[in-house]
């Protein structure tokens, strides 16, 4: 735990409120117990492998200056985003470049790094959703939040291409602490990228992704996360929805060695909605970890949920999801999917999709299955000609599809699919 | 009295008869001295008052599960009784009964029971089997039916072979417990390839305030021989919480087939805390059928750990949960050989205030190939003040297995209820009338008394807080 001390954490400088923010975390950190499988949360996690020691936290003297943030940056990644309106690049958790169209910066809408937040315009905002539901790694991650990516869209604007955030982490043995935060206020409208990869041994992705949706905004978000096979990731995604808000959220995720993601989404406002996705593929001996919650706090809300994942090699995925209606959700829906594929012997998938139902005027449904590639699909494709491992990657794709073609951001489908077609091919190599 | 006569109202069966005539009644509270003394007053082998002491070490050491005290913060283990003994013989015959005994079975319906076809009759009256009987035909089939404790003396090999082999004392802090204290309960063995056509049945009732009740039961069905158990439940209103923790095993041997039904409605006082298992060996089939309707608390998760290539495991369970009540009730079925199947089947509905949860495993071991399982859950909540949960687990660590689950909780439809009311029903008949059609892939797999008894009593449970 030495290296995660209140002295590391002064080190990273930036504005007073951020700094302020940073050291009453850094207070707390002495009295965190870590997490255990033992805790129902925690429950088929490998959080028992995780030891803070191997970490440190990126030196200030790694880091982009403050300010200094003319870097410009991108490259392919950028440039499969297609058309946009933003671009920012993190690096190692803070933002070294930022740019957005002109047009939309006149009408108030604002792209930047929080380190150089010296107005303390994020500060109302900053820590609204993950305060809500902290965690040991959420308060790592408030003591050494260096900087991250601000998005903010004033009331009634609508932002129509996607702001890309390109989160770039790297060193051996080094934790960082990516935040994305987006603030669209009432009636804008906006789309937003979060593209996650990291190299090095042994690295530690320690990320918070906060989405507040305002009274009749509506918020389109992509993550995708293509960590490097040694990065362990633990993740809370969570947005706060107003009334009439939309929230259109999905994740892609393929890389890490450990990769987990807490997806959480609070239905605040009547009339709230919101749409969950994601596709998740696992080989060698990964783990992929998700915890999802759909909590719906006000009358005449509805979430639907729909997460498909493939696991093969000796890789594990984890699917754990609670649906909450309180009382005062009467007349609200909420339906949770979870379908696995297991490709291989060795591979496994847990699913667990929880209920907690409080309301009584209310459609609630989940389903979830775990199982190989039907036969019956494969003798099909067989009896067309096509040779069985091409049949495999086929009804993979076809299993992946439903979900891809849905992603909130249209121009990255194509890429996208090309990513996890890459991985299920690296298969046939990676068993030879 | 016919059947018919009885009512079966919400608080008509909680009656209490005079608590005379106890034989033995010890203190309050649990240790060595008490388990030895039961131990000792049942005059067991050495080897079962071994197995209960070192029960009692394991219920000691063991710590309160963190969902298990939630669910119960104001347990007191040392406001007990562990072992009460009602009289001192076993009767064979219906009228050596005591009076005041013979009332409460009579209110319960026993002898009209008895009067139909049912194969045998075994009635727990506190803590001790006092009455039963065992039909002649039977034990011309080499049946033995009779209660633990003889099961202990009459056949001491069959007993220490299989006994504590499906639930070890150390499975969990109330399976601990009630090895320590166990005191009746019924034991069944059926021969290789013999059918028993007629359910076996027993009742249970608690009677003594703070009486625990632990009964064991235990039943073999060996090669290719099959035999359907039913036990009843349902105990008189006390001021003070009672607890109910038994233990089940069955053991379902190559081929063979074991049906168990249980219809649970114990006094809204009693903590009821059941651990029931099965083994289920190649081809065998262990079906539980479970009602769970009263008690303050349930919690009990019927399982099968089906342990030979094509055995087939169900759980089928009705829970109603009313004012202040808690059915946490679910399933697990285990998967260890390949080509296994479950099914497991839920259903409840919570009202005025209940709460109802489903909490289940579907575990797949690395292995068991070509493993089919299907989990479906279904919840009604009938008003504001009621709610539902659902936590249905899955661990697959198996390619080959197919396993699916599916959950939906809902109110109660308003079209249906239009529609049966424009027919000329009323809101209430209507409602009661839509939630028997929902339990009723459970109810039409129980014996026919049994099913009529368990609409009626959800007709009666319906009652009153409707519209």
């Amino acid at each position: 735990m030495t290296a995660f001390s209140a002295d590391a954490s002064r080190t990273l400088g930036g504005p007073d409120w951020l700094t302020r923010r940073r050291a009453a975390a850094a207070e707390r950190i002495a009295d965190l117990t870590w997490p255990s499988t033992a805790e129902e949360i925690w429950r088929y996690s490998a959080v028992d492998r995780f030891d803070p020691d191997r970490y440190v936290p990126v030196p200030a003297g790694e880091l982009g200056l403050p300010g200094a943030e003319d870097v410009p940056g991108g490259g392919l990644l950028a440039a499969e985003a297609g058309e946009r309106s933003g671009l920012v690049v993190v690096r190692n958790g803070r933002v070294v470049h930022h740019e957005l169209d002109p047009a939309l910066e006149a009408r108030g809408v604002r792209v930047q790094g929080l380190a150089t937040d010296t107005d303390g315009i994020a500060e109302p905002w900053l820590g609204r959703c993950s305060d809500a539901s902290p965690d040991a790694f959420t308060v790592l991650h408030d003591a050494f939040l260096a900087g991250g990516a601000f998005v903010h869209v004033p009331r009634g604007v609508v932002v129509s291409a996607p702001i890309v955030v390109l989160h770039w982490s790297e060193g051996d043995g080094r934790a960082t602490f990516p935040h994305t935060l987006v603030v669209a206020e009432e009636g804008s409208e906006v789309s937003v990228v979060d593209r996650y990869s990291s190299r090095g041994r042994d690295h530690l992705v320690d990320a918070v992704v906060e989405l507040l949706v305002g009274d009749g905004a509506h918020v389109r978000y992509l993550s995708v996360q293509e960590h490097g096979p040694e990065t362990w990731q633990v993740a809370l995604q969570r947005a706060h929805l107003g009334r009439d808000a939309g929230l259109r959220a999905s994740a892609v995720a393929l890389g890490g060695d450990y990769a987990r993601l807490r997806s959480e989404t609070r239905l605040d406002g009547p009339g709230a909605e919101s749409d969950l996705l994601a596709v998740y593929f696992g080989d060698g001996h990964q783990m992929l970890d998700f915890r999802t919650l759909q909590d719906h706090s006000a009358p005449d809300t509805r979430s639907n949920l729909l997460f498909k994942g493939a696991v093969e090699d000796e890789a594990h995925s984890v699917y754990s999801g609670l649906v909450h209606l309180r009382p005062e959700a009467q007349r609200s829906e909420a339906y949770q999917t979870n379908r696995n594929l297991v490709l291989t012997d060795g591979a496994g998938a847990e699913s667990i999709p929880n209920l907690e139902i409080e309301a009584n005027d209310v459609r609630c449904s989940h389903a979830s299955t775990v199982g190989p590639v039907d036969d019956d699909q494969r003798y099909y494709l067989a009896t067309r000609g096509i040779p069985p491992e091409e049949a495999d990657r086929l009804i993979v794709m076809g299993f992946f599809d439903d979900v891809l073609t849905r992603l909130p951001v249209r121009s990255l489908v194509a890429p996208l699919r090309a990513a996890v077609t890459r991985k299920i091919e690296q298969r046939g190599s990676v068993r030879a | 009295m016919a059947a018919s006569d009885i009512d079966l109202g919400k608080y008509k069966l909680g009656w209490s008869d005079t608590e005379a005539d106890y034989v033995y009644k010890p203190k309050k509270g649990i240790n060595t001295d008490v388990v030895k003394d039961i131990s000792h007053h049942k005059s067991e082998p050495e080897w079962m008052t071994k197995f209960r002491l070192n029960a009692l070490a394991r219920f000691e050491r063991k710590p309160m599960l963190e969902w298990f005290a939630r669910n119960m913060p104001d347990i007191d283990f040392d406001d007990i009784y562990y072992y009460i003994k009602p009289i001192d013989k076993q009767v064979s015959d219906w009228d050596m009964l005591p009076e005041d005994m013979k009332h409460t079975y009579e209110r319960l319906g026993i002898p009209e029971a008895e009067r139909k076809f049912l194969a045998g009759v075994t009635a727990q009256y506190e803590s001790e089997v006092v009455y039963h009987k065992n039909r002649e035909d039977l034990e011309a089939l080499g049946v033995l039916f009779t209660d633990m404790d003889s099961a202990l003396r009459d056949y001491p090999e069959i007993v220490q072979q299989h006994f504590g082999t499906v639930i070890p004392p150390g499975d969990n802090k109330f399976a601990a417990l009630n090895s320590a204290v166990w005191s009746g309960g019924s034991f069944i063995y059926v021969p290789p390839g013999v059918h028993v056509d007629m359910p076996l049945q027993a009742y249970f009732r608690i009677n003594a305030e703070n009486a625990g009740q632990f009964e064991r039961t235990l039943i073999i069905a060996d090669e290719g021989a099959s035999v359907h158990y039913v036990e009843g439940c349902s105990a008189p209103v006390y001021s003070s919480d009672s607890l109910h923790s038994a233990v089940v095993e069955l053991i379902a041997k190559p081929g063979a087939r074991i049906r168990y039904t249980t219809i649970q409605n114990w006094s809204p006082n009693v903590y009821n805390l059941v651990t029931k298992r099965a083994r289920a060996e190649a081809e065998a089939t262990v079906e539980w059928i479970d009602g769970n309707l009263g008690s303050k608390l349930t919690m009990k998760y019927p399982a099968v750990v089906l342990t030979g290539p094509k055995a087939h495991g169900e759980v089928l369970s009705v829970a109603y949960a009313g004012p202040g009540q808690h059915q946490d009730a679910g399933a697990k079925m285990t998967h260890v050989a390949p080509e296994t199947t479950s099914i497991i089947d839920s259903k409840s509905i919570s009202k005025d205030g209940g709460r109802t949860t489903y909490r289940g495993l579907v575990r797949v071991e690395d292995g068991a190939y070509g493993v089919k399982s299907h989990v479906r859950c279904d919840a009604l909540i009938l008003d504001e003040e009621s709610r539902s949960d659902t936590y249905p687990y899955m661990e697959i660590e198996e390619q080959d297995a197919r396993v699916g689950h599916e959950a939906t909780v809902s109110k109660v439809g308003d079209d249906q209820l239009f529609y049966l009311m424009s027919r000329g029903l009323d809101e209430q008949q209507a409602t009661a009338m839509i939630v028997n059609g929902f339990i009723e892939p459970i109810t039409k797999t129980l014996p026919m008394e049994y099913a009529v008894e368990l609409s009626r009593l959800i007709e009666l449970n319906m009652e009153g807080a409707v519209g």
